[in-house]
């Protein structure tokens, strides 16, 4: 018997990326081969002496023998006994899991006609400690502690903590439940101490500040001075310390629906002007599937294509359900569970093509989450998708050879459940694939082989070859997604640029 | 037997038999945290049924029994086929592990020697993969090459080395005969 196929599916094992065929393939041969057996021992022993030999898992060492006690004290022997244990479990104690963590005090949770200084974070993504700076516009957010700050722009805003954030200039207006009592913020010369519920700060680039108090009470760290500043009192405190007290003034300062107003108003304007755009971007002749999610009412189960007349190319929706996508207003799919998806069928063949498509990744769940994925795995196949550390994929298949082009992480947990536009171009004439994020080229990889693509049945938001009988791969994407195009041609990076910025939820 | 000799000797059987343990827990479950954790659990309950052993018996087979036990509770939680072997495959993995006699100190001996006498391609193949912990997609990117080309490498490879081994361990036997 050749060994070379039980190898191959034990590694496929070790690493996570045997599909269920392939077990039930192994589970075969180990069940029909006595020989198959005595080689899976002998490599899967050998495997283990390796990953200590080589990978240096540190080798459990037995304890030195226990001096036998004089006195034979029962609780000292039991401490023996835990000792030796503990020594055991302390090598595996390194296994247990570990938690995910990221670094982050504070979510962006609305962010309306925001110039930043600099490149700026996205509505919805956690925010770090660090520097929120921009020179115009209006942004809410929301501390873990559950403060919610309001900044108008100019501002120069830090986040120091989950709890605290300094400011260098600006004007904010912060509400404060009781679960975040506490709350402070700085500045230069002085340090407000929230006890209360609601309060305003401006402060100019001059050091000139504003301490109004909208409801509840305020204390005012200044030169070693504490005082309390009551409901509907306000104060002005110049670079020098001099302090006045001055009318409390609510209207200067931007509310919450003010804010939700505003920026709803801009996601009407937006939703619009992507609305025309998307109206001409499925005439582009280039278009061999466009899904702009907006053509059903609510209760179909079909995904319209581009085309007005039906074809294979509408989707038919498995499992998924119609959700908000970028803007009030905008449809979407929300995948979640492991069978949803959308099923089409396309007849193509692609010298070049670009993968374009607006996503919310919630969170990856899995080895891999489809964006978009063929039945088949065979020559001329595209399998379009987020790996588990958060690369973003593109996978090709040629006549005997198979690649991958991955790009570098682009989603920590910091980036879930923000919309991102990703794009990806299979080049065959320059030879190259290029993968866009939000518009911006995130890396170029040459060509390992070229071949022709050829599409066929193909899944969105999972993958749909059934392995055995009906047993499936899970690879549904746990997010969103509210537009999708596949060009068969390759695309140039300005026109990426610009689906980019017309798609984009705010600016 | 006094607590203190007993973790004593739960602790040499441990270790004279963690390879094997080891090897079918990763022959079973992909490599990474759930592995780690199941190898974990599979040794505190090992430790906790420790006094229903009964020494002179085969500790191996008592505690291979435990780690498969561990993994199909895994397989359970995880509510997924995948990589779910059948009762009948698994029973025959763990009786032909547990029957094996090799001593793991004599098998570490020849692995260090056969080790020494491979290939410095195939030895750096080895290396990525056990000290780099590089998927076999991770290898082909890097070198280049397809996957099936790393798998085929990769069994080239462990064949040499079990190859290797199995010759050093039938002579040593011989000779201590």
């Amino acid at each position: 018997m050749n060994f070379d196929e039980l190898g191959e599916l034990m590694e496929a094992l070790r690493d996570g990326t045997i599909e269920d065929g392939q077990v039930a393939r192994l589970d075969q041969l180990l069940a029909e081969h006595p020989e198959a057996v005595d080689y899976f021992v002998d490599r899967a022993w050998l495997r283990a002496e390796l990953d200590e030999k080589l990978g240096g898992s540190p080798a459990l060492r037995l304890p030195a023998p226990a001096r036998r006690p004089h006195r034979r004290l029962p609780a000292g022997l039991a401490v023996a006994a835990a000792l030796a244990l503990a020594a055991l479990l302390a090598v595996f104690g390194r296994a247990t899991r570990s938690e995910t963590t990221y670094e982050g005090c504070a979510i962006l949770t609305k962010s309306f006609e925001t110039r930043w200084e600099g490149s700026g974070p996205a509505v919805g993504s956690v925010l770090p400690k660090g520097r929120l700076a921009f020179e115009s516009g209006v942004i809410q957010v929301e501390f873990f502690s559950g403060a919610r700050v309001i900044l108008e722009g100019p501002a120069d805003f830090e986040l120091v903590s989950t709890n605290e954030g300094l400011c260098r200039h600006g004007k904010l207006r912060a509400f404060v439940p009781p679960q975040a009592q506490g709350f402070t913020v700085r500045t230069a010369g002085i340090q407000l101490v929230d006890r209360g519920t609601e309060f305003g700060l401006r402060l100019d680039r001059s050091g000139d500040a504003e301490v109004h108090v909208f409801q509840g009470r305020v204390e005012i760290h200044s030169r070693g001075a504490r005082s309390d500043l009551a409901v509907g009192r306000a104060l002005r405190i110049d670079p020098a310390g001099v302090v006045r007290p001055i009318d409390a003034n609510p209207q200067a300062f931007v509310t919450l629906s003010d804010l939700t107003l505003r920026s709803a108003e801009e996601a009407k304007a937006r939703l619009a002007r992507w609305g025309g755009a998307s109206e001409r971007l499925r005439q582009d002749p280039r278009i061999a599937v466009y899904y702009s999610f907006e053509d059903a009412p609510e209760w179909s189960r079909e995904l319209r294509s581009q085309r007005p007349e039906r074809s294979p190319l509408d989707g038919a929706i498995i499992g998924c359900r119609w959700a908000e996508g970028r803007w009030p207003g905008k449809k979407a799919l929300e995948f979640r569970g492991p069978g949803d998806r959308v099923r089409f069928q396309d007849a193509g063949e692609y010298e070049s093509l670009t993968l374009m498509t607006w996503v919310r990744v919630d969170s990856l769940d899995r080895p891999f989450s489809g964006l978009m994925l063929t039945d088949g795995w065979t020559s001329g196949s595209v399998h379009w998708q987020i790996t588990q550390h958060g690369t973003l994929r593109l996978g090709i298949h040629g006549d005997k050879q198979s690649n991958d082009y991955d790009t570098p992480v682009l989603f920590t947990p910091g980036q879930f459940g923000r919309w991102i536009h990703l794009c990806t171009v299979y080049n065959r004439d320059a030879r190259e694939v290029l993968h866009y994020v939000d518009g911006r080229l995130a890396n170029r990889l040459a060509l390992k082989f070229d071949t022709q693509l050829r599409l066929g049945a193909v899944e969105l938001g999972n993958w749909g070859v059934p392995l055995q009988g009906n047993v499936y791969a899970v690879r549904n994407l746990n997010g969103r997604m509210d537009e999708f195009a596949l060009f068969g041609k390759a695309l140039g990076a300005d026109e990426i640029r610009e689906l980019y910025s017309v798609g984009a939820p705010a600016p | 037997m006094t607590p203190a000799d007993r973790g004593e000797q739960f602790v040499r059987l441990f270790v004279q038999n963690q390879k094997r343990i080891q090897g079918l827990i990763l022959a079973l479950v992909p490599k990474g945290a759930d592995a780690d954790d199941i190898l974990q659990e599979a040794s505190a309950v090992m430790w906790q049924k420790f006094s229903e052993f009964e020494l002179g018996t085969n500790f191996a087979a008592w505690a291979l029994r435990i780690a498969r036990y561990q993994v199909m509770a895994y397989y359970t939680a995880q509510k997924r086929q995948r990589a779910r072997l059948s009762d009948e495959s698994l029973d025959a993995v763990v009786e032909t592990l547990a029957r094996r006699a090799e001593r793991e100190e004599d098998r570490t001996l020849a692995l260090e020697g056969c080790l020494a006498g491979l290939d410095r391609s195939d030895r750096e193949l080895l290396d990525l993969r056990y000290r780099s912990g590089a998927t076999v997609g991770d290898l082909a990117r890097q070198s280049g090459k397809t996957v099936f080309a790393v798998y085929k490498a990769l069994n080239r490879a462990h064949d040499r080395l079990l190859g290797c081994m199995r010759g050093k361990l039938s002579t040593e036997g011989a000779e201590r005969g």
